[in-house]
């Protein structure tokens, strides 16, 4: 199983991505020998473009710079990996990235996972953005939502005192609902930027 | 949004038109020319003349348009090898972006890539590439 992250950097990062990379993540494995046990060996155009190269107990990572402000790095974990433990590898990349894009990126980096096996992509994954967390958090927990404007609104209705009723059923189910609204707002600016994995 | 198995499925048709019926346009589990092979080592779509250079189609990154990954290129490796025996072309169909990294490794491959976003300029795009190959293979 493997996966690709594309990191896209705010500013231009250091031409020199070998010695960028080594200020952050040690000096690199021998590339040649990481090369030769992932999918990409024999791929001999590719392989002249691995800029850094880290093998891990479980799986191997190979940098490549796309651009001035896009870096990829290809993940290839053994065969016995599953779903669930490559993307531990890809958050333990992620975060070292995000370290690196804090310190010389610029800051507010995004990142694109694609995870494949074979010849097929199986997940495709995002960072989200303010606007896309805050959508997730007011979709979530629909029916909890909806039950509690209704309850606010009914006892309102049935235990307060007859003058004005209705007017105040009114009212307090739309503070209700303003309510739930600002939590989804602090919610989605609480919850920190993360990947955001979709099928392919 | 088409999917890939939808975008597939015109192609199969559409290209047969195209082509006419010198040529076969078949899904990969249905072409002889592969079978047996498994399916991490198969195209989507094989177009068959009546030349022993069959051209292989493999579609990706169809409803997306960020870049394709890099591994790509192990995939189309993959089909080449498997299908060494028949000589194939492979050609990739995608509404992706191709990188440098990858378009230089593809191209290395020789593997041509084709612009999915418009169905009818990708299939005339698709039918001269695969009927300029084989005159060239009569020249030859």
């Amino acid at each position: 199983m493997r996966a690709e992250v594309t990191i896209t950097f705010k500013n231009d990062l250091n031409s020199d991505t070998k010695s960028l990379l080594e200020n952050r993540l040690g000096p690199s494995s021998a590339i040649d020998m990481c090369a030769s046990n992932t999918s990409l060996a024999g791929l001999n155009r590719l392989i002249n473009e691995i800029q850094f190269a880290k093998q891990f107990t479980s799986f191997i990572c190979l940098y490549f710079r796309e651009d001035a402000r896009v870096i990829k790095v290809h993940i290839e974990a053994g065969l016995a990996s599953s779903l669930a433990s490559i993307k531990r590898n890809i958050d333990d990349v992620v975060k070292s990235m995000k370290r690196l894009c804090e310190e010389e990126g610029g800051g507010n980096c995004e990142f694109r996972v694609v995870i494949s096996s074979g010849n097929t992509d199986l997940q495709v994954g995002n960072t989200t953005n303010f606007l896309a967390r805050l959508k997730e958090s007011l979709t979530s927990n629909i029916p909890v939502k909806a039950y509690v404007p209704v309850v606010t609104a009914l006892a309102t209705y049935f235990v307060g005192a007859p003058q004005d009723q209705i007017k105040k059923t009114i009212v307090n189910a739309i503070i209700s609902i303003i309510a739930i609204f600002i939590w989804s707002l602090i919610d989605a600016m609480l919850t920190r930027k993360r990947l955001q994995y979709t099928e392919a | 949004m088409k999917s890939e198995s939808d975008l597939a499925v015109d192609l199969l048709s559409e290209l047969q038109v195209q082509l006419g019926p010198k040529y076969r346009v078949t899904p990969a589990y249905a072409s002889a020319s592969i079978e047996g092979l498994s399916p991490n080592s198969r195209p989507d779509i094989v177009v068959s003349g009546s030349f022993n250079t069959p051209v292989l189609i493999e579609i990706r990154g169809i409803d997306s348009d960020q870049d394709l990954p890099i591994s790509t290129a192990y995939v189309t490796k993959i089909l080449r090898e498997a299908n060494s025996a028949i000589e194939p072309r492979i050609v990739i169909l995608t509404k992706s972006k191709i990188g440098s990294l990858l378009k230089d490794e593809l191209d290395s491959q020789g593997v041509k890539s084709f612009n999915a976003t418009n169905f009818r300029r990708m299939v005339s795009e698709l039918t001269q590439f695969i009927k300029g190959g084989e005159k060239k293979h009569q020249e030859a």
